[in-house]
């Protein structure tokens, strides 16, 4: 019941007019970066960070930048389908599984029945998966205060391992990402004993100085700091990924027309009560749970709900020839499981997806601290943002129903306009966030970077997700270890005895079990592909 | 497309490598790689979490080439010849660790023990040794699948093509210019060149419409960072900074939030008009 109050209280303070603005613009964007295609949900977020500086002056609440963000995340999601139903492409990694049925559906004629399917299906996976994220957030953030530096470890271990176990790309590659992740967050000092390390150039330039002469090309006083998250996601999702858009996307496709006048509309929701309420409800339900994973987030959760549609089907034969489930299961799957992702972020400072690790950054940024102290800190600050999940819902379906002409208007601007843009943002996004040419100068590396490795399908998501967790693993390992004297039991065994009373602690052991069995699980399906030849690992970004 | 699988791991490798060295480098003096184990009081050193995270990745990066190479040659397309090749290459990959765990023996059963002691061999080094080993064979198998593999095994597909390299060329390198440029001339002069470069030769939008975009963006950004947001981007050279941008800040701050909003419209009734009228020329 304590619950439901505070739920009232931040819907209400949602529907301040300041902050229904704030979520309508948010939304907006959203729609816009999720339709065209080469920009997501975490392209636009990752970009458009930097102006929660901005909100946060004109509202005066922390609230308000995060309800902008999430608000673009949400109005990705109903976006992506727009382009994938439209123009076959998809608008975004999660909107991939909408092509298979969507696009079918488009050329059929049926546009409009597609579009307002994904709208509607959007809206319900979406407030189902709120509803479950209102229920299962408050015990699940008090449960994680009692945990001490094992467990916290222990959870983090679980969060790499889903992503090496159930990411779907190749092993080695997915670790090596990870551990990149790791190390740019470790430059700098070591966060302990604050003692220097990898400070890269300091050596060679005391040597260039002296041998050569002359002042050395690089300032190693940028490595003197973790690299900033900011600057990575900004490299890899904004420059990297228009590279990469640019280099992928050779020729310009044709576009669908869609009817869609009120009384089409009116028929096709019929349609999409009458045809498309399995795919629909089990889009949904998995969605959510497949979002909380760390590793998983919505494109694997809008496949899966896609494959589980057409099992469960009674007429699987039209999956791929224009079901209206088949529109209906990824789409709900893929707004349910952008929520799901939030839950581990807000109430354990793990996010879910790349997406959910710009939004953390940008509670770090707003100077909250992640994590289940949150709930009980700052009620001020999570119940308006959990209660905006539910108006920004609303708001990306009436929006999302009213402006299609608008958006189809829209996917017609150029790439050619849009990719220059994205670039300055990009440039001036950074130095507006860390003011120093170095962070501009990594970014700009990092993107390249980012591009040569993708075209190796290299998985990027992980190195995003590592670089926001890094500290806090090697703090908590190191503590974990000091406090055991140096041994790993302390992670694993139940009976280790660390407080000195005899006393038992099963949460790490557990989560840490489990991380091990999910590493070591597709180790063995790993050899046995091994043995049958290579595969092509598949890409996500949500 | 394949070589470039094995290039990019064994430049991971090497960064992995690199890294190892660069976190066994311990303050204040003192030895090499004594800080990547544990310290007096049993927990972790300050470079033991870089340490042993670039090992993982170089392990990781071996892996990788493994997969790598066996998609080129797979075992069953080794021949007894081939395999005596690498058998030997091998052998002469091997003499350096050989080496060097004889070494460690050696201090360890009549040195000072293996932990850190002056002139001793620390389990740092050890484990750097043995990767530094690893990237050596990497290298030799990389040679030996150049050698044996056919045109056919190594697949046609480059790596970049012909239109990657275009973008890396037509945009990656602007965009270093971009950067670079800023500098000198200002962030918003940079990007007003990028613009007009990327919508006209790129776009080939119309010199209208790309001198509208590459004047009106920047000028968008600089209403938004520097005096809305008064978060200030780079000005460029003092001189440019104190002759136009100083007095134009003032100014604006002075007029007030209408004349900004009012700048901001302007920008867009410009954009409008030089979208519809480069609309009516194209038609």
């Amino acid at each position: 019941m304590e619950v439901l109050g505070l739920l009232a209280d931040g819907v209400w303070t949602a529907l301040q007019p300041e902050n229904l603005l704030i979520c309508f613009i948010g939304v907006v964007i959203g729609l816009f970066v999720g339709a065209m295609p080469g920009l997501g949900s975490v392209n636009g977020v990752a970009i458009l960070l930097p102006t929660i500086f901005f909100i946060k002056q004109v509202t005066g609440s922390d609230a308000g930048p995060m309800i902008f963000l999430a608000a673009i995340y949400y109005g990705a999601m109903y976006g992506g389908a727009i382009s994938s139903i439209m123009l076959g492409i998809p608008g975004a990694s999660t909107a991939v599984a909408t092509t298979f049925d969507g696009r079918p559906l488009a050329l059929k004629g049926r546009a409009e029945q597609a579009l307002v399917t994904a709208a509607i299906a959007s809206f319900i996976g979406g407030t189902v998966a709120n509803l479950f994220f209102t229920g299962f957030a408050p015990p699940l953030a008090s449960v994680a205060l009692s945990f001490g530096n094992p467990e916290i470890f222990a959870l983090m271990l679980l969060a790499f391992a889903t992503f090496v176990g159930l990411g779907g790309d190749s092993i080695p590659k997915t670790i090596i990402s990870i551990a990149l992740g790791l190390l740019c967050a470790a430059i700098g000092f070591d966060v302990i004993e604050g003692e220097p390390r990898l400070q890269f150039f300091t050596l060679t330039k005391e040597w260039w100085e002296t041998n050569i002469g002359g002042e050395f090309f690089i300032d190693p006083i940028g490595f003197s700091r973790p690299v900033n998250f900011l600057v990575l996601a900004i490299g890899v999702y904004g420059v990297g990924e228009m590279l990469w858009t640019l280099h992928t996307t050779r020729s310009d496709s044709d576009m669908s027309k869609a009817d869609v006048s009120l009384g089409r509309i009116k028929t096709a929701t019929k349609t999409t009560f009458k045809e498309g309420w399995r795919g629909t409800s089990i889009g949904s339900l998995l969605g959510f749970f497949v979002g909380i994973l760390p590793a998983a987030g919505a494109t694997p959760g809008s496949l899966m709900a896609y494959g589980v549609a057409k099992m469960t089907s009674r007429r699987p034969e039209q999956f791929g020839k224009g079901s209206v489930d088949g529109v209906a299961a990824p789409e709900s799957a893929n707004n349910s499981a952008s929520t799901g992702a939030m839950l581990p972020m807000m109430t354990l400072g793990i996010p879910g997806s790349p997406t959910t690790a710009v939004l953390l950054t940008g509670l770090v940024l707003l100077e909250l601290e992640p994590g289940p102290r949150l709930f009980e800190d700052q009620p001020d600050f999570v119940w308006p943002v959990i209660g905006s999940f539910y108006i920004s819902n609303f708001i990306a379906l009436i929006v999302n129903l009213a402006f299609i002409p608008l958006f189809l208007w829209m996917l017609r601007m150029p790439f050619t306009i849009l990719a220059p843009i994205i670039f300055i943002l990009s440039t001036a996004g950074v130095y507006a966030a860390t003011q120093s040419m170095f962070d501009v100068w990594l970014m700009f590396w990092f993107g390249l970077g980012a591009f040569l490795l993708r075209i190796l399908d290299y998985p990027l998501a992980p190195a995003a997700l590592a670089i926001v967790l890094g500290k806090i693993t090697e703090e908590k390992l190191r503590q974990s270890l000091q406090w055991s004297d140096g041994s790993a039991a302390i992670f694993f065994n139940p009976w280790f005895d660390r407080t000195g009373t005899g006393e038992t602690f099963w949460i790490a052991p557990v989560i840490s079990w489990i991380a091990v069995a999910l590493i070591l699980l597709p180790l063995f399906s790993y050899l046995k592909k091994l043995m049958q030849g290579p595969q092509k690992p598949a890409h996500w970004q949500g | 497309m394949k070589i470039a699988e094995l290039v990019m791991a064994v430049a991971l490798a090497l960064l992995s490598l690199a890294i190892m060295w660069k976190s066994g480098e311990a303050p204040w003096g003192a030895e090499r790689f004594s800080n990547v184990g544990f310290n007096d009081s049993g927990a972790p050193a300050g470079g033991f979490w870089p340490f042993w995270v670039a090992m993982v990745m170089l392990i990781c990066s071996v892996w990788a080439f493994a997969n790598g190479f066996l998609a080129i040659l797979p075992v069953a397309s080794v021949n007894d010849g081939m395999r005596t090749t690498l058998i030997v290459l091998l052998v002469i990959a091997a003499a350096y660790p050989i080496y060097g765990v004889a070494r460690l023996l050696i201090s360890a059963l009549f040195g000072e023990g293996i932990a850190g002691a002056e002139g001793a061999i620390t389990v740092g080094h050890a484990i750097f040794a043995i990767c530094a080993w690893l990237i050596a064979v990497m290298a030799v198998f990389f040679v030996f699948c150049f050698i044996f593999s056919t045109r056919d095994q190594r697949g046609s597909e480059p790596y970049i093509d012909r239109h990657g390299i275009g973008v890396l060329l037509t945009v990656g390198l602007p965009v270093f210019l971009l950067v670079l440029l800023t500098e000198t001339i200002s962030v918003y002069f940079s990007m007003a060149l990028f613009i007009f470069y990327y919508t006209l030769v790129l776009g080939r939008h119309g010199p209208m419409l790309s001198l509208a975009l590459a004047l009106v963006l920047p000028f968008w950004m600089y209403l938004f960072f520097d005096i809305t947001m008064t978060t200030t981007l780079p000005k460029g050279a003092l001189a440019l900074e104190n002759a136009l941008y100083s007095p134009l800040g003032t100014w604006f701050r002075e007029a007030g939030g209408l004349t900004v909003s009012l700048c901001f419209l302007a920008g867009g009734v410009v954009l409008v008009g030089a979208a519809v009228l480069s609309a009516r020329r194209a038609a």
